[in-house]
């Protein structure tokens, strides 16, 4: 290993304007090749091929097609009673006209397109409920007869309108496309720059925009966003601390080039294996920033030292690598393992952001442990003013201070110590882990207030699809069939999370009271098999612009129940939808139900995220001590340097559970990605202190010198991921925040733990 | 003989219901003359065929869906000329379930009356009149409009051409673009529910054998193909139509009417055209 090193360190120094040229011809490749990554966050991207859930879906578009739904609420004017005025429906007709002519949307759901049928003596007709919109000004008549026929009209009420008439809802059926959402960012937008246009967003109308179609465009737009925010600012960020730590240009210069390459290198990757951009990798190219800083701020700090010492560049660079190879090597290997152990999730973008991740340590390290020593010998002097600021420097005040408070206040410590991890390990079951993708959007957003607002008025803007299986073709048509659809149609619609549904079953019976003179009696399913195909039949033969298509399958075997489904979270929807899957097996075996669609498979998703979550941070755990425990060879000293940075960990996730604020699919990411960052700072002063201790030096000396070589890049290093993190805290989402506050409370509590508790442990271990 | 229809010109002109498969020399043009001819003479000329008196034709209408699967329902269709008006009953005979089920339309050839229609449910044994004035409707849940079927007003279009020679299967074409008038476009695009539409016409017949029809909802384009051209009783019969409607120019959905059986100018009563001559059902 150290004649490897050695030669590591002797090709670098030699060979360094090769190493250089190399490195730097990297950078314009990088910028100028590779495609751009799309942002794919479509919830079927979520699972691998061949998952149950997903197979599921699949076969609900194979039979239904189009499966989501942009919806929009259109309260009534504030000065009306209900929604039954000129202006509204002018409003209503508008946007249903713009989703109408829309290349994306395959069907319109709204008061505007709604026909009825009627039955005069022996003559059927359907018409359309606004004939004409511009006869409504000024004609109350008109509107009053509007209003009757709506209150007689099954399929409209609850659905199109609220039953108080104060609220109407108009749903646009959305294009299926695999793996993209653009085409759904596309007619969101159109759909904004429609509202912008024609002034309908005004005050008067008060409009409430949701589905699962707009919250898509939400993520990808904010994401992007987010993204052009963040990496800027992390950046800035980043240049402000280490000139702050250095007070020299170059100090800035060089690390920056090796953190830009490296950066840019995982980009490159991420286009090369063709993994898209989603909300969950939104924090891989910040945190990647940040671990590269930590990494360089050690190759500056330790090359200053020995061009201090030697006065000698070349020597410097050389030296720097020779001392920091090791403990550099196998804080890049327990950051990466870190991330890799996210890869056992079975959410695909999570597996690639952990890949990823897990790449990107390694190329920073070789970077950092090639490309900067490289520049660096180049450097004849330390400024003067780095010079001072490393000498005298708060920070180096405060670690020349640090061995003597550790030994004087060490049973404290370790009481504290010992308190805060009895208090986490009893509080870490209450960690809970749940989503609720409305707390994604921060609680102000219009997105959040209008999700809300759909939910109260129309009972959700998720579906749930039911596909029942009437075993045969044409079997939809058997009225034994059809019952046992009615029933548990009236069943699923008197649940309290369950909006009301508009089955085929609905639609047989308003043709069977159409056919027989209106008749409320006849409101009732047809007889006969025949009955319902003529129905049918006659159903596609009246002029209406309804296909059925979305709820019965091109062979009349499959029909489907579009269910809306209530905001909740995600333990209590898996709660409502396993009773419904086992009323379901309970009640009507024979019925064969698939339960489906959007919130299944975020569901499921939770349920991955979940179980991967207490995996990976198991693995990560072993891994890193395995690490430990060979690094140091020594048990007892692998065991001690996990202490500093699990701790911080499990309190954090304590607190976090103590206080009710629950893990989500990206907050979870969190502990298994920042144990693999918090161990570096422990490699580096554990690493120290074990090499002053084979010297034969004694406990107190030995952390004295751990501190003078290791804390000043440890307290720097440190610094940078706290306020690394927080920069995260200027994202739109919630999740992306929690990270940065989670992040940052832990590479704290961590750098409290190596600074303090660690020398108190190594006090307790090897003695005074 | 007599020609019919000189003010309607029918979408796709073997759907016609009344004549869903008729095309004939009306008279013989020399190549010259077809030469000299502007768009709309082409349109009036494929129009003024003699389409058959009656006719009595068994088809298929197959329909498809976005993923090929098909679904058939066979029926058979009585039509009668009475002048410039005509008389059409279809009459399911599969499947099953729909046995008996029947279409009555009386098309009138003044623009400005609706078509009469009535549906016979032998599951109600009940007929009922479809007031049906909407003409872009889907014809019995397939790919084809009434408007497809029934036709729509010369007079209130455009014609250009496109191309005045290309070849389709191996014959020469004209290609006409139809749009409406300006002064009509609201009625056109309410009858047909296209923005335009473009039809290739064989010069040496006038047969239409390629279409395509431009939606005006939801950027669908519809494209009309007919083949298994043949002659029958002196009257060139284009025995499957196909219609294939795309979105995003994929395919959504997709119908073939295939003639199996045509017989043209037999004896037919007008009593077949009653509702209760399509309460007795079929044979």
């Amino acid at each position: 290993m150290t004649s490897l090193i050695e030669s590591w360190a002797n090709f670098i120094v030699s060979r360094r304007l090769i190493v250089i040229i190399l490195a730097l011809l990297l950078l314009p490749v990088m910028i100028f090749t590779g495609s751009t990554i799309p942002f794919d966050n479509t919830t079927e991207r979520y699972f691998v091929e061949g998952d149950p859930t997903r197979v599921d879906f699949d076969r609900l578009i194979d039979l239904f097609g189009d499966y989501d739904y942009l919806i929009v609420g259109v309260e009534s004017l504030s000065d009306s009673d209900d929604i039954f005025q000129a202006e509204t429906l002018k409003a209503i007709d508008a946007i249903s006209n713009f989703f109408d002519s829309h290349r994306f949307v395959t069907q319109v759901r709204s008061l505007s397109n709604y026909q009825y049928t009627r039955a005069d003596g022996d003559d059927l007709s359907t018409e359309y409920l606004l004939e004409d919109v511009d006869s409504l000004d000024n004609n109350p008549q008109e509107l009053g007869r509007i209003k009757a026929i709506v209150a007689e009209e099954e399929l409209a009420l609850g659905t199109l309108i609220s039953p108080d008439f104060k609220h109407s809802r108009i749903t646009a059926r959305v294009e299926y496309r695999r793996d993209t959402a653009a085409h759904k960012v596309a007619l969101a937008q159109e759909f904004y720059q429609f509202i912008a246009d024609e002034n309908l967003g005004s005050a008067n109308y008060k409009l409430h925009y949701s589905g699962y179609p707009l919250l898509s465009e939400r993520f990808e737009t904010l994401a992007q966003e987010d993204l052009v925010v963040l990496i800027p600012v992390m950046g800035v960020l980043m240049l402000l601390m280490l000139y702050i730590s250095f007070r020299s240009v170059l100090a800035v210069v060089l690390p920056s080039m090796v953190i830009a390459i490296g950066v840019l290198g995982v980009n490159e990757i991420q286009s090369y294996i063709g993994s898209p951009h989603s909300t969950v990798d939104q924090a891989l190219l910040p945190t990647l920033i940040i671990i590269g800083v930590g990494i360089t701020v050690h190759v500056m700090l330790e090359f200053y030292h020995y061009l201090g010492v030697c006065n000698d560049s070349k020597v410097a660079a050389r030296q720097t690598i020779i001392h920091l190879w090791k403990p550099a090597f196998f804080t890049a290997i327990t950051t990466s393992a870190g991330f890799y152990a996210l890869s056992i999730t079975k959410i695909i973008p999570i597996k690639d952001f952990a890949i990823l991740g897990a790449i990107g340590p390694l190329i920073l390290f070789l970077l950092a442990l090639s490309l900067l020593p490289a520049m660096l010998s180049f450097v004849t002097k330390v400024p003067a003013r780095t010079r001072k600021v490393l000498s005298v420097g708060m920070v180096t005040r405060l670690t020349n201070n640090l061995p003597d408070f550790t030994l004087k206040y060490r049973n404290i410590i370790l009481i504290v110590g010992g308190g805060s991890l009895v208090f986490a390990l009893l509080a870490l079951p209450q960690i809970q882990i749940d989503t609720n993708y409305v707390t994604f959007f921060k609680k102000n957003s219009v997105t959040r207030q209008d999700i809300v607002y759909l939910d109260d008025v129309f009972k959700g803007v998720m579906t749930l699809d039911v596909v029942l299986d009437s075993g045969e073709v044409d079997g939809i048509k058997n009225p034994a069939f059809l019952q046992q659809v009615e029933d548990f149609q009236a069943w699923i619609e008197a649940r309290e999370a369950i909006g009301p549904v508009n089955t085929l079953v609905d639609y047989l019976k308003q043709i069977n009271q159409a056919l027989n003179q209106d008749d409320p009696a006849y409101y009732r399913l047809p007889d006969s098999r025949e009955m319902t195909a003529q129905f049918l039949l006659l159903y596609s033969s009246s002029g209406t612009n309804e296909d059925l298509s979305d709820i019965k399958d091109f062979d009349d075997r499959y029909l489907r129940l579009v269910a809306p489904i209530i905001n909740m979270k995600a333990s209590e929807t898996q709660v409502e939808l396993q009773y419904i899957e086992d009323y379901l097996q309970n009640n009507y075996p024979e019925l064969n139900a698939m339960l489906t669609g959007g919130i299944i498979l975020k569901t499921a998703q939770d349920i991955y995220a979940a179980e991967g979550m207490s995996r990976s941070f198991g693995i990560a755990l072993l891994v890193v001590s395995i690490l430990f425990i060979a690094l140091f060879r020594s048990l007892k000293y692998g065991i001690l340097s996990i202490v500093p940075s699990v701790l911080p960990i499990i309190l954090t996730g304590a607190i976090a559970g103590v206080s009710g604020v629950y893990l989500d699919l990206s907050t979870i990411l969190i502990g298994a990605m920042t144990m693999g960052i918090a161990v570096d700072d422990s490699i580096h002063v554990m690493s120290r202190y074990l090499s002053a201790k084979k010297q034969g030096i004694a406990t107190r000396e030995a952390i004295g010198k751990a501190m003078n070589e290791s804390g000043r890049a440890v307290v720097f290093s440190s610094l940078v991921l706290v306020l690394g993190f927080s920069v995260f805290s200027l994202a739109s989402f919630t999740t992306i925040i929690y990270i940065g506050l989670f992040g940052s409370a832990i590479m704290f509590l961590a750098l409290l733990c190596d600074l303090i508790l660690l020398p108190a442990l190594l006090y307790l271990v090897d003695g005074a | 003989m007599q020609t019919h229809h000189s003010k309607r010109w029918p979408q796709f002109q073997l759907t016609a219901f009344y004549g869903l498969v008729c095309f004939l020399w009306a008279f013989s043009i020399s190549s010259t003359q077809a030469e000299e001819l502007n768009a709309e003479q082409v349109i009036k000329q494929a129009d003024e065929r003699y389409d058959g008196d009656t006719a009595i034709v068994d088809y298929t209408l197959v329909l498809i869906d976005r993923r090929d699967r098909q679904r058939s329902r066979k029926l058979r269709m009585y039509s009668k000329d009475y002048g410039k008006d005509s008389k059409t009953l279809s009459q399911f005979d599969s499947p099953a379930d729909i046995r008996g089920t029947g279409y009555l339309n009386f098309d009138w050839d003044d623009a400005d009356a609706d078509d009469d229609s009535w549906l016979y449910l032998p599951s109600l044994q009940r007929v009922k009149r479809i007031a049906s004035s909407d003409t872009s409707d889907s014809f019995l849940g397939s790919d084809f409009t009434y408007a497809d079927i029934n036709g729509l007003e010369i007079e209130w279009y455009d014609y250009t051409f496109i191309s005045e020679s290309e070849m389709v299967d191996g014959f020469e074409c004209w290609v006409i673009e139809i749009s409406p008038k300006p002064e009509f476009k609201k009625k056109a695009e309410e009858a047909t529910g296209y923005s335009k539409t473009h039809t290739w016409i064989r010069k040496d017949n006038f047969l239409q054998v390629r279409g395509q029809a431009w939606v005006l909802r939801g950027n669908r384009i519809k494209y009309f193909n007919s083949s298994e051209i043949e002659e029958i009783d002196g009257i060139w019969t284009v025995k499957r139509l196909q219609v294939v409607t795309t979105r995003n120019d994929r395919q959504e959905h997709a119908s073939v009417l295939q003639v199996e059986a045509v017989v043209y100018n037999t004896q037919l009563s007008d009593d077949v055209f009653t509702t209760e001559y399509m309460q007795r059902g079929l044979d």
